[in-house]
């Protein structure tokens, strides 16, 4: 069978994945845009299950280096980077020849939703579109990707409706549904409840704390008490540098660095 | 206090409104009846030929002294020479438009289009002009003809002439597709051809669609560069199908007689209804991609 058992077994982790310990690693890694440096020299490994939140203040560079992890960013004319990322201990560049492999294992949900201008049913399969699945399977997976990102009950009877007739909340929850019945090892979300009812929000943190026991996830959130709630490991962003990174115990404790303690409890950055 | 915020404000607002609705609806108005002004001419002008005895409209021969104005040679060669230009201009320009809007260099799309737009500002005698000197003398060569001015000849030239016109109208459908599409799609996993197939397509291909009618509407009234290369044949070619003869357009066909003919002679009729059925041909073609390529929610 083909349906996603993301919440079940972590079956489609290759066994080169398991022999990795990290999910993800940037060595000195500098994003630019033209010649200007965003994000420079920055060292990082995420562990291969777990969610990471990525916190900062506004243009740290948070979405920048989300969007190297899969090379959407190679489709920004200016965009470069230098420094070596690896995902599931290949390296992104040299590792992954054919690109769409890459972006099929790490999935992601853009900062803004962008539904395709078809029904809901053919945008989440429209990562599926070259296996040959059943009407049966097809319908599956749809409604159990819906379910995932708990917009099964508000759309069940309109499969065939447009996507973008769909409020912007649940036009993001679809762009989610839509990652996750890929069954991706890597998961990017970029601030993926921005625009949702704190409801929705809150099934979607429950969401991705239950995933990040079989995969990484790597969240950008603006919500510090969302990154308190759903995180194991907190990054701290300012200006294109980690301020500093730790566990959630860590960065949430009086044991963290001044600067953070300022950042997390008076939203403010004086880096 | 300040004064902008006086009572008046929104009646000066619709005020100017009401002016501007009134300036679209004598535009609208204007082109609706230049059309129908053209369209009662034509079927005016054409009825001494339609009430003319033994006229042949539908006859192949075409002969003004013995009274024979047999159109279909000529709307066979129209439609011969669009079909050859299209199926040169079409897949060439789609693809190349392709290649162009979806490449990365934001710099050499600027370089393509900025040659392409002036390509398409060239009058239609210089292409003309080419096609005698160049183009003729190639397929006399490659095909082993005494004479170039054949009809692949014309449909050569004619492709070439709306090649720019529909790769730049083509190209400008393609790259009005927001990227975040594209980045939405790739991020998926999918293949550049399946984006471009899957989520691009479906959205420009209105606008190809338009282009491929203003290419096709070129093609159909260009007159002058098909006139030198064409041949000027008033015969099917035989066997019909035959690229290789000369033929003769309706347009080309009036490039050249519509002087020598008198104002309201039989002759004249002719040539006036060819161009009535050329106008029935634009407006078929028109009707029929509105149609196919109106914007419903099932098909887009
Ligand atoms: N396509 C681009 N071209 C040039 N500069 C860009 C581009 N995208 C982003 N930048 C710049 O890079 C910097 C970092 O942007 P980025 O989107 O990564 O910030 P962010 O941390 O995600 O911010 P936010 O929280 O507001 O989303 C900003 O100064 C921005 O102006
Ligand atoms: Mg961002």
């Amino acid at each position: 069978m083909n349906i996603p058992n993301l919440l079940l077994v972590s079956s489609n982790q290759s066994s080169d994945v398991d022999v990795q310990s990290h999910s993800i690693r940037l060595d000195g890694f500098s994003a630019y845009y033209g010649k200007n440096c965003i994000v420079s020299d920055i060292n990082l490994k995420l562990p291969i299950k777990g969610v990471t939140c990525l916190v900062g203040p506004s243009g740290a560079g948070k979405s920048t280096i989300l969007r190297w992890l899969n090379r959407i960013n190679e489709e920004t004319e200016s965009a470069s980077f230098s420094g070596t990322v690896k995902v599931l201990g290949r390296d992104i560049m040299s590792g992954y020849p054919d690109v769409t492999e890459l972006r099929r294992r790490v999935g992601m949900v853009f900062q803004q939703p962008c539904v395709f201008p078809c029904s809901i049913y053919d945008n989440i399969l429209m990562g599926l579109r070259t296996q040959k699945l059943s009407k049966a399977q097809a319908r599956d997976i749809v409604e159990h990707g819906l379910k995932l990102a708990s917009l099964w009950d508000e759309v069940s009877n309109r499969l065939e409706g447009r996507a973008d007739s769909l409020s912007l909340g649940q036009q993001q929850r679809l762009c989610l549904a839509r990652a996750l019945v890929l069954e991706p090892d890597v998961l990017l979300l970029d601030e993926p409840t921005a625009s949702i009812d704190p409801i929705s929000s809150h099934a979607i943190e429950e969401l991705v704390i239950s995933l990040g026991r079989k995969i990484s996830i790597v969240m950008v959130t603006h919500n510090i008490g969302q990154a308190k709630r759903i995180s194991d490991h907190v990054v701290f962003l300012c200006d294109g540098k980690i301020v500093e990174q730790g566990t959630r115990a860590h960065m949430f404790s009086p044991r963290c660095s001044a600067k953070t303690k300022t950042y997390i409890t008076e939203d403010f950055c004086d880096c | 206090m300040s004064r902008s915020l006086s009572p008046t404000w929104p009646n000066r607002i619709f005020g100017k409104l009401k002016g501007l609705q009134i300036y679209a609806l004598i535009s609208a108005a204007l082109s609706l009846s230049i059309v129908l002004t053209i369209i009662v001419t034509l079927f005016v002008q054409s009825g001494p030929v339609l009430l003319a005895e033994n006229s042949g409209l539908m006859s192949t021969s075409w002969n003004p002294d013995k009274g024979q104005f047999g159109v279909l040679p000529m709307l066979f060669g129209s439609v011969f020479v669009m079909i050859i230009a299209v199926s040169v201009a079409f897949p060439l320009g789609l693809l190349a438009a392709v290649y162009i809007a979806e490449t990365r260099s934001s710099r050499l799309r600027r370089l393509i289009k900025f040659f392409l737009e002036m390509l398409v500002g060239i009058p239609s005698i210089v292409y003309g002009l080419i096609g005698v000197a160049h183009l003729n003398i190639w397929v006399a060569d490659i095909f082993d003809l005494q004479s170039g001015r054949v009809i692949l000849t014309a449909g050569i030239l004619l492709g070439i002439m709306i090649l720019p016109t529909f790769l730049t109208l083509t190209e400008d459908a393609i790259s009005a597709i927001p990227t975040k599409f594209r980045e939405n799609a790739k991020s998926l996993g999918l293949y550049r051809h399946e984006v471009f197939f899957s989520v691009i397509l479906p959205q420009a291909k209105t606008g190809i669609a338009g282009a491929g009618l203003l290419a096709l509407g070129r093609a159909l009234g260009e007159t002058m560069a098909v006139m030198l290369v064409i041949g000027s044949l008033d015969r099917l070619p035989s066997p019909l199908f035959n690229p290789l003869s000369s033929g003769q357009t309706i347009t080309s066909k009036l490039g050249r007689e519509v002087a020598e003919s008198a104002f309201g002679s039989v002759h004249f009729s002719a040539l006036v209804f060819m161009s009535l059925i050329l106008v029935s041909i634009t407006v078929i073609l028109t009707i029929t991609s509105r149609y196919l390529f109106r914007k419903t929610p099932e098909n887009v």
